[in-house]
């Protein structure tokens, strides 16, 4: 039986996915996206912190000295993340890390880019905060901020504000649909463009077609919806161009396993790999501090006490991020909130560190608490091993296990150490506040992963060139997360969009190269 | 009268491997050295531990100590079973169903109920609840639901096996440190707070062996305690749930769903970084 054919094969239902995927079927492509998660709509989510109601959409997946968390459904990590929607600074772009020259394209810069973000910003679209719309966390930890002698702004958010009841369920997906993820913007659509979505079809490999005028064929397994790790069918199919969007833990690990039969892979793909520097500390506070030093009252008597209360990320302080400061150094600080899942890992002074009366004590004062999350520089150290025989890592029992370790960098190390002593400065002046670090685990705990398929011009440390082209594999692009080449000190999303929506703006271009005519789209996605 | 622990010779297990528990050398942690050995060990059948322990007993026969025989049989024994299941593989199966007969299911739940109230300690249920330590007043992880958490997910089988390792370490915590051990509980359950805790720190430090076994187990027990995660959210908060109400969480509205309405100082509380351009920075 001949296998099915599509212009367009697209890999994942992200942003990496789902922006591409819009674009070319507008154009007039076929498109087939394929996507490993179920498909889950805002009737569906349920604000529940029970195991086995989110983890039916999203996964924590233990590495060698790293957890990192993301999505798996239709939408990807987009359904259940913050909405931080922040372009990066301009001297990102500049950076070099340890190899010591450019590490992004000479093409890609926040100016070039800027023209990207802003499509990004109006298709999903991302409001900007007022002071009236950032709820208490954000506001301790501005008025915090300013007492301290530092600047804070409002974070801008892809959220309909008129929508949001500040539940603080982003977490678990909204259930009101104000957050603006990819099921409400790009796949509609990418959808009424013709575009066909097939969820629980989790992508295997991808081999040379057999079918005269296709390049490749990518073959999937079917997922079994109550069990993942079961499979239930197979297919292939085969495309005129194929995009790997299956974010920055699932890109590597489909292309590692396809480099026999495609004849090799860029060593980069699998390396490189970015935790965006992500560092967690909680500050818990004195509610009469918060009265008497920063002046702020919700309630007669109550200073504070809302760390459940509102959107998780509204309040962030750019003073870290000094363009002429040397690289490892500098740093995003951004107040947001942890559901108490991640009680565990905070600490306490003293022996034990992480259980017993004192975190006891600590955690009975967790309405007090404010999670602040660094955003540092890291050293590019994440790598892959060996991908497993199926899926993009191993399912066993309630853990999911991967092949990616990541050994903190001395550079990475220190720009940790300097961003929690910048915490330190501004949450317990006075003593406002303590700072908690995470203790009972050294591993560091990643929301935003990046780079292990990364973009740059030196093809020895970079897998795609600048138009995010496999290198050595005409017809193969990869649009997500893990084509970023480095951490961004800031949140990632928007990045990730604007470089799909310019990487789909290529690929409009050229897709009559590899045989797929398209017309040009300038219209963003209509919602 | 109080019993000391003696230390006791190498025991050879007679299958391509021995034990050495006591004494424990300061420099190393035991709980790292004591597991080495185990896991190198093959899978051991039944009638093999059984004679082991026959063995044993006979040496002992005519010996005086009574709760250090009890102790060294019940130590052999739960080392050995300990010692079958570890080499397969802790995450991979449960117990197998034979080896887990062997166990008293009060037992096991008692230990697991000590080691969730070392981590977050509440306070006794009854006068004579040994598992519970009763070090604070308030609930603990067991009263927050430990045992109904690791049962959710599926861990019924694991726990007899988790439990006898849990009561292995604790017999050689105790051997090391001339504890005597009150041979009517488990092991573990007769350690007091701060043996239990000191144990505890060594077990689940990140350089450990065993820590990948248990920290798994007290991950869940911080579960129960700071999200009932074997509950709908709502229905553990109008039930009550006691960890929920401990850390304070938030009760929905009336029709079960959050929403906060209240929820800004709505103040301008800082000013701008002055690069910084509509939220980004430059
Ligand atoms: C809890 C949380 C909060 C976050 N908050 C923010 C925030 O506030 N701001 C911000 O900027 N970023 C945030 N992030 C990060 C952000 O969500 C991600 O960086 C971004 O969504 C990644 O997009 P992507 O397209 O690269 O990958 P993803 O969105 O992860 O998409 C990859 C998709 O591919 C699918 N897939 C994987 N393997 C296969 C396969 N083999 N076959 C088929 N499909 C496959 C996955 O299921 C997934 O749907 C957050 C992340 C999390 C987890």
């Amino acid at each position: 039986m001949a296998n099915e054919t599509t212009d367009v094969l697209i890999v994942g239902t992200g942003f990496g996915g789902s922006i591409p995927g819009y674009y070319l079927a507008a154009g007039g492509a076929s498109v087939i996206m394929l996507e490993r998660g179920p498909r889950f709509s805002s009737a569906d989510f349920m604000q529940s912190l029970q195991v086995g109601t989110f983890s039916r959409f999203v996964d924590s997946i233990a590495g060698t000295g790293i957890d990192v968390t993301a999505g798996n459904c239709v939408g990807g990590s987009s359904v259940v993340y913050y909405a931080a929607s922040l372009r990066a600074p301009s001297f990102i772009f500049e950076r070099r890390g340890t190899l010591g020259r450019r590490l992004w394209p000479a093409s890609i810069t926040r100016d070039s880019l800027d023209k990207w973000y802003r499509r990004a910003e109006e298709a999903l679209p991302v409001s900007e905060l007022s002071w009236n719309d950032v709820p208490y966390a954000g506001g301790v930890f501005a008025a915090a901020c300013t007492r301290a002698g530092h600047t804070c702004q409002p974070v801008p958010v892809a959220v309909d504000l008129t929508l949001c009841t500040n539940c603080n369920w982003m977490h678990t997906g909204c259930i009101f649909d104000a957050k603006r993820s990819m099921l409400l913007n790009y796949i509609p659509a990418a959808e009424a463009s013709g575009a066909q979505i097939r969820p629980l079809c989790e992508v295997q490999s991808i081999q040379p077609a057999q079918t005269a005028g296709y390049r490749y064929a990518v073959s999937y397994q079917q997922v079994d919806p109550n069990n993942y790790s079961n499979y239930v069918g197979s297919g292939v199919i085969e495309a005129k161009i194929v995009i790997i969007a299956a974010g920055t833990m699932g890109t590597p690990v489909i292309l590692q396993r396809s480099a026999q039969r495609l004849g090799g892979m860029p060593s980069a793909v699998g390396r490189y790999f970015s935790a965006n520097g992500d560092r967690v500390t909680v500050a818990a506070f004195d509610d009469d501090k918060v009265q008497s030093l920063l002046g702020l009252q919700r309630a007669p008597g109550v200073g504070y006490e809302a760390f459940p209360i509102g959107k998780p990320i509204a309040a962030m302080t750019f003073d870290y991020l000094n363009p002429s400061a040397p690289e490892f150094s500098r740093f995003g600080l951004q107040q947001i909130y942890f559901p108490p899942i991640v009680n565990l890992i905070i600490g306490v002074d003293g022996t034990p560190s992480w259980f017993g009366v004192a975190k006891r004590d600590l955690t009975s004062q967790w309405r007090s608490w404010m999670t602040i999350l660094a955003m540092t520089e890291d050293a590019n150290e994440g790598v892959f091993g060996a991908p497993p025989e199926f899926g993009n890592f191993k399912r066993i029992g309630p853990a999911s296990v991967g092949q990616l370790t990541y050994n903190t960098a001395p550079e990475t190390t220190y720009g940790f150490d300097l961003s929690d002593a910048a915490s330190r400065s501004i949450m317990t002046l006075d003593g406002l506040a303590t700072l908690n670090l995470v203790t009972s685990t050294n591993r560091v705990q990643c929301a935003h992963p990046l780079a292990s398929c990364r973009m740059g011009d030196d093809p020895e440390t970079s897998a795609l060139d600048d138009s995010h082209e496999l290198r050595g594999h005409p017809g193969i692009f990869v649009t997500d997360g893990s084509s970023v080449p480095t951490s961004l000190c800031v949140n990632p999303s928007l990045t990730i969009a604007a470089l799909a929506e310019r990487a789909s703006s290529i690929l409009l271009k050229r897709a009559h190269e590899y045989g797929v005519e398209v017309k040009e789209v300038k219209s963003l996605p209509q919602s | 009268m109080r019993v000391v622990l003696v230390p006791i010779s190498p025991v050879d297990l007679g299958v391509g491997g021995s034990i050495e528990p006591v004494p424990i050398s300061t420099e190393e942690p035991f709980g790292s050295a004591f597991f080495y050995r185990v896991a190198e060990m093959r899978v051991m059948k039944r009638s093999e531990i059984d004679r082991i322990i026959e063995r044993e007993d006979e040496r002992l026969a005519g010996s005086t100590a009574i709760a250090v025989r009890i102790t060294r049989r019940s130590l052999l024994k739960r080392v050995a079973l300990l010692a079958a299941a570890w080499t397969i593989g802790p995450w991979q199966i449960g117990v197998p169903s034979a080896l887990g007969q062997e166990l008293n299911t009060l037992d096991v739940t008692a230990t697991i109920e000590a080691f969730a109230d070392t981590l977050i300690p509440g306070q006794k249920r009854f006068p004579g609840d040994r598992a519970i330590a009763g070090v604070v007043s308030g609930a603990g992880a067991v009263q927050a639901g430990a045992i109904e958490m690791l049962n959710f997910v599926g861990f019924e089988e694991v726990l007899p096996l988790l439990a006898v390792g849990l009561d292995a370490l604790a017999v050689l915590y105790a051997a090391g440190h001339s504890i005597a051990l009150d041979p009517t509980v488990p092991p573990f359950v007769a350690l007091d707070f701060n043996s239990r805790t000191a144990l505890l720190v060594e077990v689940l430090d990140e350089s450990a062996l065993t820590r990948s076994t248990f920290y798994g187990i007290a991950a869940l027990c911080f579960v129960a305690y700071n999200t009932a995660g074997y509950l709908p959210t709502a229905v553990a908060i109008s039930e009550g749930h006691p960890g929920l109400a401990a850390i304070g969480f938030p009760a929905p509205n009336s029709d079960g769903i959050w929403r906060f309405p209240e929820f800004s100082y709505e103040r301008i509380l800082a000013r701008p970084h002055p690069h910084s351009k509509s939220g980004n920075p430059a």
